[in-house]
């Protein structure tokens, strides 16, 4: 039992980031109808940048909040340059578009940064915390924490301000939104920004845990995109869930069987979802945003 | 009468007279070399298959090259291990891709039209670290080897040239069984189901089972494409069927354009162009560049032909060629097409 908590424990972390990365599909799928691939790039912007900016001798907390800003910058260019331009085209060319996107940025970030991997150290330094005879990493904690604090400013978001409402109802019907005067160009330009910018932030907490790599945008992309399918691809937070649900079901994957499960369990459990219930694992938030 | 009969014919056997002069140039022109040559034959053939899927069943796969692998492999394996005539082989090789394509298909076409990507996307990376992983029968990272030449009758593919032509004369072959198909009774079917679905389910087409139709046709072209990269080089590793190469195809298709068969053809020759141009620049401004950063190009190759080209390469010249026959006074009425934008999705 405690074997099986210490897996859960070492889990919740990453699972954690792949749901941050799965929120941004469905902020962007629900708006304007594209999976984008470019959403495991933005991760990996926001993670490169932050340790290049750590190197060039910033504190942390400049240099992490301007990493996520290049991030977010990196999803406004999305929409601006690529998106926007080819609007009357189908949904088909928009998500090859994206791919572009995605395979110029790695290339781009290939050409920058090189091969190897980088990192920098836990926020705060220190032993592991025990949890309930699990132990849990200082590191953990904190991106469970940006975790907990980014789905409580979604749910304020999508709650509390008017642009939230706005996408909510993009997301609920996007052409009766268009008759409420709702700009679906600038939504999209907001989708994309938000969905970029959250990916950043699960890519600057995260450094310490994984380090960063130039081409951790796809294997991160289709992780969160399996944590949004989980929920059901309509819901923020069913893609936490959903990506807590596959933090854990990998780590028990690695710790029973072997290490080399690692990168089957997320493509068996998209394969299962797709065959079985493509309307995702938590069908009953369908469209609640909140 | 006569010339109807042998028109067609002459414009094959110019064009595959093109193809044997492309040969002395590629010495000469810069970025290429015989094996270029190979290889843009090899790609055009797989990314013809790809380009089928996308023009007329409005599908993206991303992972085209397991198909290409699942050709290689079986290659690999039937002609090295037990001895297969290498025809047999890539007869095998192309079933077992038809039908581990019509399976997922099967799957897939069930869902809405996004998740074909993503769900192909998965299953080359699963087809990757399978052949990685399954040490036993693939070699695992290493891969396999003493993969025989080619050989029909008395004719022996042993060299770049004789690689090439072989591939080429496939391509063409490819190109005519093509055209060909289009004009058959399921091809109107594919043609209709290409520029809207609804229609065409609305005058009893079939939609589920042609798209998985031509989803395993696709994989054919990849199949066939495999089993000759397996013979030209005589060792596969899994290296050459990950997530890269299927982007390639995907860049391929795009870029050349997916409502013209020539599309695959045009887009390949004008990968390999990027490519080896890009292994041969960017070192010259970044030091030390080192990986696969030719992405570069082709993730900017997708993004301005969709943005300022959106039917590729043969589209323009499809659209240049019209201009010209209306500009002559020699109206033509131009050939039912499907475009990337026509395609419905739900």
């Amino acid at each position: 039992m405690s074997e099986f908590l210490q897996f859960v424990a070492s889990g919740v972390g990453q699972g954690a980031i792949y749901g941050l990365v799965g929120v941004g599909f469905v902020i962007i799928y629900n708006v304007t109808g594209i999976i984008n691939f470019a959403q495991g790039h933005y991760l990996m912007l926001s993670a490169l940048a932050a340790v290049s900016l750590r190197e060039a001798g910033l504190p942390a907390v400049p240099a992490l909040l301007l990493a996520i800003v290049a991030g977010a910058l990196a999803g406004v260019a999305t929409d601006r340059l690529v998106i926007s331009p080819a609007r009357r085209h189908s949904t088909l060319t928009l998500i090859i578009l994206t791919v572009g996107v995605a395979i110029a940025v790695e290339g781009l970030a290939l050409l920058i940064w090189g091969v190897n991997p980088r990192r920098y150290a836990p926020f705060t330094a220190g032993p592991p915390l025990e949890v309930g005879g699990a132990a849990l990493s200082r590191q953990t904690l904190w991106v469970l924490a940006v975790t907990v604090a980014m789905a409580l400013a979604l749910w304020w978001f999508f709650q509390r301000t008017v642009v939230g409402k706005a996408m909510q109802a993009c997301a609920m019907n996007r052409d009766a939104a268009r008759l409420q005067a709702i700009n679906p160009a600038q939504m999209s330009l907001y989708a994309f920004t938000m969905a970029a910018a959250v990916a950043g932030v699960a890519g600057v907490v995260l450094v310490p845990i994984t380090s960063a790599y130039y081409d951790m945008g796809i294997p991160f992309g289709l992780k969160g995109f399996t944590a949004a399918v989980i929920g059901g691809l309509v819901s923020p937070f069913g893609a936490l869930a959903g990506g807590l649900l596959l933090g854990v079901a990998e780590a028990v994957a690695v710790g029973y069987v072997s290490s080399a499960m690692a990168e089957g369990v997320a493509f068996a459990v998209l394969a299962l979802m797709l065959v079985l219930r493509p309307e995702g694992l938590l069908a009953q938030v369908r469209t609640r945003w909140a | 009468m006569g010339l109807r009969r042998w028109a067609p014919l002459a414009l094959w056997a110019g064009a595959f007279g093109v193809g044997v002069l492309l040969m002395p140039i590629a010495d000469a022109l810069p970025f290429l070399t015989r094996a270029n040559l190979v290889v843009f034959a090899l790609h055009g053939i797989a990314a013809m298959g790809l380009t089928l899927v996308m023009g007329f069943a409005g599908q993206v796969s991303l992972g085209h090259a397991a198909f290409y692998g699942v050709g290689a492999y079986t290659t690999a394996l039937l002609t090295a291990k037990v001895d297969w005539h290498p025809l047999l082989a890539m007869a095998a090789g192309a079933v077992i891709a038809a039908v581990l394509a019509a399976l997922l298909g099967r799957i897939v076409f069930r869902l809405r039209g996004h998740f074909l990507a993503m769900a192909t996307l998965a299953f080359g990376l699963v087809f990757y670290v399978v052949m990685r992983s399954w040490d036993s029968l693939t070699g695992g990272n290493q891969g396999t080897g003493g993969i025989p030449d080619f050989t029909l009758g008395p004719l022996r593919f042993d060299s770049d040239t004789s690689m090439y032509l072989l591939a080429w004369a496939v391509l063409l072959l490819g190109l005519i069984a093509a055209r060909n198909l289009l004009s058959s009774r399921p091809g109107r079917a594919l043609v209709a189901m290409g520029s809207s679905e609804v229609a065409a389910a609305s005058v009893g087409i079939d939609v589920a089972r042609t798209k998985m139709a031509v989803f395993a046709l696709g994989a054919v072209y990849a199949s066939v494409a495999g089993s000759l990269y397996a013979h030209y080089v005589t060792y596969v590793s899994p290296e050459s069927f990950g997530l890269l190469p299927s982007l390639r195809f995907l860049v391929i298709s795009t870029v050349g354009g997916i409502d013209s068969v020539w599309g695959a053809p045009l887009g390949s020759a004008v990968v390999v162009l990027l490519t080896e141009g890009t292994r041969e620049l960017v070192p010259r401004f970044v030091s030390g560049a080192t990986g696969s950063y030719e992405i570069v190009a082709y993730g900017l190759a997708l993004v301005l032909v969709l943005l300022f080209l959106p039917r590729g390469l043969a589209g323009g010249a499809a659209l240049l060629v019209r201009r010209a026959a209306e500009w002559a006074g020699t109206r033509r009425q131009p050939a039912p097409t499907a475009a990337l934008e026509e395609v419905e999705l739900r």
